[in-house]
């Protein structure tokens, strides 16, 4: 049964089809996920306020009903480091089709994975990891599994990865904290259980994985029509 | 079932398909045998069906020497089983008449539903499944061949007579289900039951998933799919199925329904194929790509004991030959290691220093020529613990290396002497027949079902030996060690002499 804000979310976001990001954060933070540090802002004295409770350096992105993919329109700004920057992002995003509002987030490192999940029309919610970053669609290094995941599921899919040993500690990087992706993974997997009655895709792109932990840094989850 | 998941006792009912006291057909012409009803009953009183047959048609008084009857009502008895194969149009009248007598055990053999694309087809298929439903009938199809079982004389389609065995075959395809029973057949691998089930329209794969599973004369199923309606429950089955009997599966077709959902990520990479692919590795279910490697399995999984590694011995192939079926081997994922100093020591005073290798693989041609040779041979690799599977390269008697005339037929003693030793490790050889010269081919296939026919898997091609081995080595990997003492899985393979 999903927590009654999580149903507030999906009923609000059915009008356009997608949960804004800022939701998606919030439902994945709900359950247990860990995700940057992040507000919202409209006005420029507001931004500058919450930019600097979270600390600099930040991340900006439009929020709009209208813009599924960010990137597209440029509505992802890396790297601010000053309230100057942030001020002018802001009045560029906010001509953007749709605008809302800009949420700010925390800067976070680690190593890029996708873990999403569709719901296949012969075999309901299937899980999906990935090694992210730009080649993500040219290498296609993926495993997939029907939800929801056992921790061997979770174990299998990563094994299966070419590119595992980047995971693993390669060449004097860090290892990423498997324990806590594969509990990313399970936790993920019975999430979609729950809801394959509304959601159609998640993406998770990227969860950036460190020696630490795993967070979801960005969250695009499609809704059935 | 549509709309429901069947409870253990719901799935055993399914048993009265493959052995019906009665069977009552309707849509029997009066005329010329032709595919359907008549075609069905002929082919059944062929292999010697011993229930009650009745052909039903309000125009005739006796169809093949049968007894007819103008419609269900007139019968002395409730069929166990009605076949349906009047045109499409006149399927939901006959539905209803056999849900009113109470027969409740229906295959519609006839097509013209869901498949043939049109909205009309759609809308019958619905209302075929809607009258299921709502008059309680377990129908198989519509658009399929139906039951099949050779203990039940129940062949009016596959091998015919077929071979009783332990194998259970659920299928979309009638066709690729007939070949496959010839085929397994053919060599000794026999059927307890075969489903074809077509559309699908109320029982579905998992159903009779659930029924085989339940079925104690069944050990090893034979899946061929296209598609799933309740894919989570197949999955939810197949899982708890898979430890116990293997699952041997062929899937036909890339999905024309599966569309990736453009503005994802995870849509455009998990097209049908790779979502396939994860199912079958995540529930245990063995994949193959084409029918060769469904028989293949099917005779590995058949007749061989479980494998406790995958370290094979390969005999006889011939220097080139040597090194092209290691690379097979590696290829495959399994290994060639060396022999342990103990079998190195019993085949080396008999193998020649020059022109031939005593070792892994053992390069020597006197293990085609004197039963000896290869009896030291295989006794030194049942007993090394590097040694876990055995592929014996044979020639056929007329091509043996070095030998003035045809050599002596030897297969009698192998048989015995691998027999003798209940298979303690997995041994199987492999017979190259194939090109153009049709003696060659005789008696290469001849040679090859009499090995199988024996209990002993034989392969046209070391490939296709290494294909079969390498899904069974990590089948057992998986499961067959963990399973237990039992050095076999389910029940072994009658003596396959019924065909010979």
């Amino acid at each position: 049964m999903l927590k009654k804000e999580v149903r507030d979310i999906l009923e609000k976001s059915r009008k356009w089809g997608w949960v804004l990001e800022p939701d998606a954060q919030k439902i994945f933070s709900l359950y247990g996920f860990k995700t940057p540090k992040y507000a919202v802002a409209t006005q420029a004295r507001q931004a500058v306020r919450l930019a600097r409770q979270i600390g600099y350096p930040v991340v900006a992105k439009i929020v709009s009903p209208a813009v599924v993919h960010k990137s597209d329109v440029d509505g992802v700004v890396v790297g601010i480091k000053d309230d100057e920057t942030l001020v002018r992002t802001l009045s560029r995003l906010s001509n953007i089709d749709g605008f809302v509002g800009m949420l700010i987030a925390e800067m976070v490192k680690g190593l890029e994975l996708i873990v999403g999940a569709k719901n296949d029309f012969q075999f309901g919610p299937m899980i999906l990891l990935g090694m992210g970053g730009v080649g993500v669609e040219i290498y296609k290094d993926v495993s997939l599994r029907m939800a929801p995941l056992n921790t061997r599921d979770a174990d299998r899919m990563i094994q299966e990865l070419t590119a595992r040993k980047l995971l693993t500690g390669y060449r004097g990087s860090e290892p990423i904290h498997l324990n806590a992706l594969k509990k990313t993974l399970v936790t993920f997997s019975r999430l979609m259980m729950d809801m394959q009655g509304v959601v159609e895709s998640v993406d998770l792109n990227p969860v950036m994985c460190t020696a630490k932990s795993c967070m979801v840094v960005d969250a695009r989850m499609m809704l059935k029509k | 079932m549509t709309g429901g998941r069947m409870n253990r006792k719901n799935a055993q009912e399914l048993g009265r398909f493959f052995n019906p006291e009665s069977i009552a057909v309707i849509g029997v012409s009066r005329e010329a045998m032709s595919f359907g009803g008549s075609s069905f009953l002929h082919h059944w009183l062929k292999a010697g069906y011993s229930g009650r047959l009745y052909p039903i048609n309000p125009r005739a008084t006796e169809i093949l020497g049968l007894k007819a009857y103008p419609s269900l009502r007139a019968l002395p008895e409730i069929p166990d089983l009605v076949m349906v194969a009047v045109r499409a149009d006149l399927v939901p009248a006959a539905l209803t008449e056999c849900a009113d007598v109470g027969a409740k055990f229906v295959h519609v053999l006839t097509a013209g539903f869901s498949e043939i694309g049109t909205p009309e087809g759609r809308e019958l298929e619905a209302r075929l499944a809607a009258i299921a439903k709502e008059r309680d009938l377990r129908i198989i199809g519509p658009n399929c061949m139906g039951p099949y079982s050779p203990s039940s004389r129940l062949t009016a389609w596959g091998a015919n007579p077929g071979l009783d065995g332990r194998l259970g075959i659920i299928s979309q395809s009638g066709g690729v289900t007939q070949r496959f029973t010839e085929y397994i057949c053919s060599l000794g691998v026999g059927v307890s039951k075969a489903a074809s089930i077509g559309n699908a329209a109320v029982l579905d794969s998992p159903d009779f998933l659930e029924f085989m599973a339940g079925d104690s004369t069944i050990d090893r199923i034979a899946v061929y799919l296209e598609s799933i309606r309740d894919g989570r429950r197949f999955f939810d089955l197949a899982r708890r199925v898979t430890p116990k009997k293997p699952v041997i599966l062929l899937k036909g077709g890339e999905s024309r329904r599966g569309a990736a959902t453009v503005s994802s990520h995870t849509g455009r990479m998990a097209g049908d194929p790779v979502i396939w692919k994860s199912v079958l590795e995540q529930t245990g279910i063995v994949p193959v790509a084409n029918l060769q490697e469904w028989v293949d399995a099917c005779l590995a999984f058949s007749l061989l004991p479980k494998t406790r590694g995958k370290g094979v011995f390969i005999v006889g192939g011939g220097g080139g030959n040597s090194v092209i079926f290691s690379d097979a081997c590696i290829r495959a994922g399994l290994e060639v290691p060396s022999l342990g100093r103990r079998s190195m020591d019993r085949i080396r005073p008999f193998v020649p220093v020059a022109g031939s290798i005593a070792g892994n693989p053992l390069d020597f041609w006197g293990t085609y020529l004197v039963n000896d040779f290869l009896f030291e041979a295989l006794g030194a690799a049942y007993e090394d613990e590097n040694i876990h599977m055995v592929i014996v390269d044979r020639l056929i008697p007329r091509i043996a290396f070095h030998s003035p005339e045809p050599t002596a037929d030897s297969f009698a003693e192998i048989v015995d002497f691998i027999r003798s030793r209940r298979q303690v490790k997995p041994t199987v050889f492999t017979i190259d027949y194939d090109g153009g010269d049709p003696d060659l081919i005789r008696q290469g296939s001849d040679l090859r079902a009499r090995f199988c026919r024996a209990g002993i898997p034989a392969y046209p091609s070391f490939e296709r030996a290494v294909g079969a081995l390498a899904r069974f080595d990590r089948y057992c990997r998986r499961f067959g060690l963990a399973a237990g003492r039992s050095s076999r899985f389910g029940k072994e393979e009658k003596d396959g002499t019924a065909l010979v």
